[in-house]
């Protein structure tokens, strides 16, 4: 299972060796192996393309000018998605703004025929609004654990707190959304809690 | 609730897989329906949200975002050069100040603090070999081109003018040489710069190896610095230093270890003298005044002549940074001083700079 996990790590480990030796192809293939995850993360953080893609940048900058002290103890990946997920809370901070959109009040799913609604388009800016409403503290952890798909004690080294509060987040980010997406869920026939 | 009666980690666990068959079936056996209810829907959002597909780059967002990171970095390219006509990204960094001055200053900024730091023999090992033989070659490369000129559409680049001086790791050396020798006793500091010139020349010659500072580098590079920022208590006085030098010098607050100075010393851009300031009160006021560029913060000072900004974070792991821009008289139109402040702990990194056209 970590074995791919590990195999990616090894292979970052010799790309950034190979970077730091000024070899050009090495930063493409760790752009390559990254940026896409790199900027998902960023655009669902920040929900604006072009700020996602600021903050992808100013992410690939800051590590690869780092390179050089990377030690290895934990995946570049790890450290890499750190640094994205602090730029772009930063970036939100330095705005003074929250990447909230208002939902609609009722979720009546327009494509209810659709074989995978989640994939429907209409549902998918609801289900991204319904993200972008969870609080800072929950949402990264959602996002790197659910969306992302990331082990939990990956998220737990990426956003640098304990597994057990990575567990209680993700928990209660998910509760939160569960709320917010209630009546899509109902529709969709997936349990909802009907309590609160 | 069922939060009380079962823990929110062990729910988890059941829902994530985590949990071994038999503990899982045992733990599955205490639920109440509220629970299952809970396990339910914790499972029903996960499915939904692993579900959704992720936001994809275009072709030309991807070719665009490479070969602004690679021009930031001065990655050679790998590849023959994208299609011509698309522009190239910038960071923020890179509207605040032209990038070859950036990187100079950067490198001298680093160069002068190890410089300043003096001699111990674990410095003069891996650290000076790397920075050095970059220093030499950012040198090179600025004396050479200058920096370059800014895109149009940005509106930082021109103002960057006053802190793009071309900037050399000699004329620094020199800078903090005279520094040096004017202040009485400043001795230790003459002595290190004397001392670093000549290492650089031995060390510009050789391999820069990757190597990574460890602890004990870190800690003695730590004393180091503290004795270097007595050394240089001395308000700098750039009247003396002549048109094109930049000086530098370790003034308070050096961070805690030497290894996470030299960390942020190298997204300093020009540089630093700082009193510790709440952190509150930078965050607020950062959060108030916006990004500005360097001759937009004369613009911008107020009465005190302080304005503070705040910065996309340069320090991973670091809940967050700001910026404390003092600009210098009226009469010295680009002079000023810049603090990085790194939150939590507000601790400043403590270099300054003053720069004379």
């Amino acid at each position: 299972m970590s074995t791919r996990h590990d195999s990616a790590t090894a292979d970052d480990s010799v790309l950034i060796r190979r970077y730091l030796a000024g070899d050009g192809r090495a930063f493409d293939q760790l752009m390559a192996a990254h940026e896409a995850r790199v900027f998902a993360i960023s655009l669902r953080i920040l929900r604006d393309r072009e700020e996602a893609l600021d903050a992808t940048q100013e992410t690939f900058i800051t590590v690869l000018r780092k390179a050089g002290s990377f030690e290895g103890r934990s995946a570049f990946s790890t450290w890499l998605y750190r640094v994205a997920v602090n730029t772009c809370y930063t970036m939100l901070r330095k705005k003074g703004r929250r990447p909230t959109a208002p939902l609609p009040d009722a979720h009546d799913p327009p494509d209810l025929s659709a074989t995978d609604r989640f994939r429907s388009a209409e549902l998918r800016p609801m289900l991204e609004d319904a993200l972008a409403t969870l609080p800072e503290e929950f949402g990264p952890a959602v996002l790197l654990s659910d969306l992302e798909g990331l082990p939990l004690q990956s998220v737990a080294e990426i956003l640098e707190i304990p597994l057990g509060t990575v567990k209680s987040r993700v928990f209660r980010g998910r509760k939160l959304l569960a709320e917010h997406l209630g009546n899509l869920m109902a529709a969709s026939g997936y349990p909802i809690e009907d309590e609160q | 609730m069922s939060d009380e009666r079962i823990p929110i980690d062990r729910l988890l666990d059941l829902v994530e897989g985590t949990l071994p068959e038999d503990e899982a079936a045992r733990l599955e056996a205490t639920l109440d329906e509220a629970d299952r209810r809970e396990v339910a829907v914790q499972a029903a959002v996960r499915a939904v949200l692993g579900q959704l597909p992720g936001p994809e780059l275009s072709d030309d967002e991807r070719q665009r975002l490479r070969a602004a990171v690679r021009a930031e970095l001065r990655v050679e390219e790998a590849d023959p050069a994208p299609s011509g006509g698309r522009s190239v990204r910038r960071s923020w960094l890179a509207r605040a100040l032209p990038s070859a001055a950036a990187a100079a200053t950067v490198v001298a900024v680093i160069a002068v603090a190890i410089n300043l730091v003096g001699g111990t023999d674990s410095l003069q090992e891996t650290p000076m070999a790397e920075v050095e033989a970059a220093a030499t070659a950012e040198a090179a490369v600025v004396t050479a081109a200058p920096a370059p000129a800014a895109e149009a559409s940005e509106e930082y680049a021109d103002s960057a003018e006053p802190v793009a001086t071309v900037t050399t790791i000699a004329m620094v050396e020199e800078a903090a040489a005279a520094r040096a020798v004017e202040a009485e006793d400043a001795a230790p500091a003459a002595e290190a710069a004397a001392e670093a010139e000549m290492m650089m020349e031995e060390e510009a010659m050789a391999e820069a190896p990757a190597a990574e500072l460890d602890a004990a580098l870190a800690d003695e590079a730590y004393e180091a610095v503290q004795m270097a920022a007595e050394a240089a208590a001395e308000p700098s006085d750039a009247a003396l230093l002549g048109p094109g030098y930049v000086a530098f010098e370790v003034a308070t607050d050096p961070p805690e270890d030497a290894r996470a100075m030299l960390e942020m010393v190298e997204e300093l851009i020009a540089v630093v003298e700082a009193a510790p300031v709440p952190v509150a009160e930078l965050a607020d006021l950062a959060g108030e005044e916006g990004l500005v560029c360097w001759q937009g913060a004369a613009d911008l000072a107020g009465a005190d002549g302080v304005i503070l900004w705040m910065a996309p974070g340069l320090v991973d792991g670091v809940a967050g940074e700001a910026y404390l821009v003092v600009p210098g008289p009226e009469d010295r139109p680009g002079t000023g001083v810049l603090a990085l402040f790194v939150y939590p702990d507000c601790r400043a990194v403590a270099l300054r700079a003053v720069t004379d056209e």
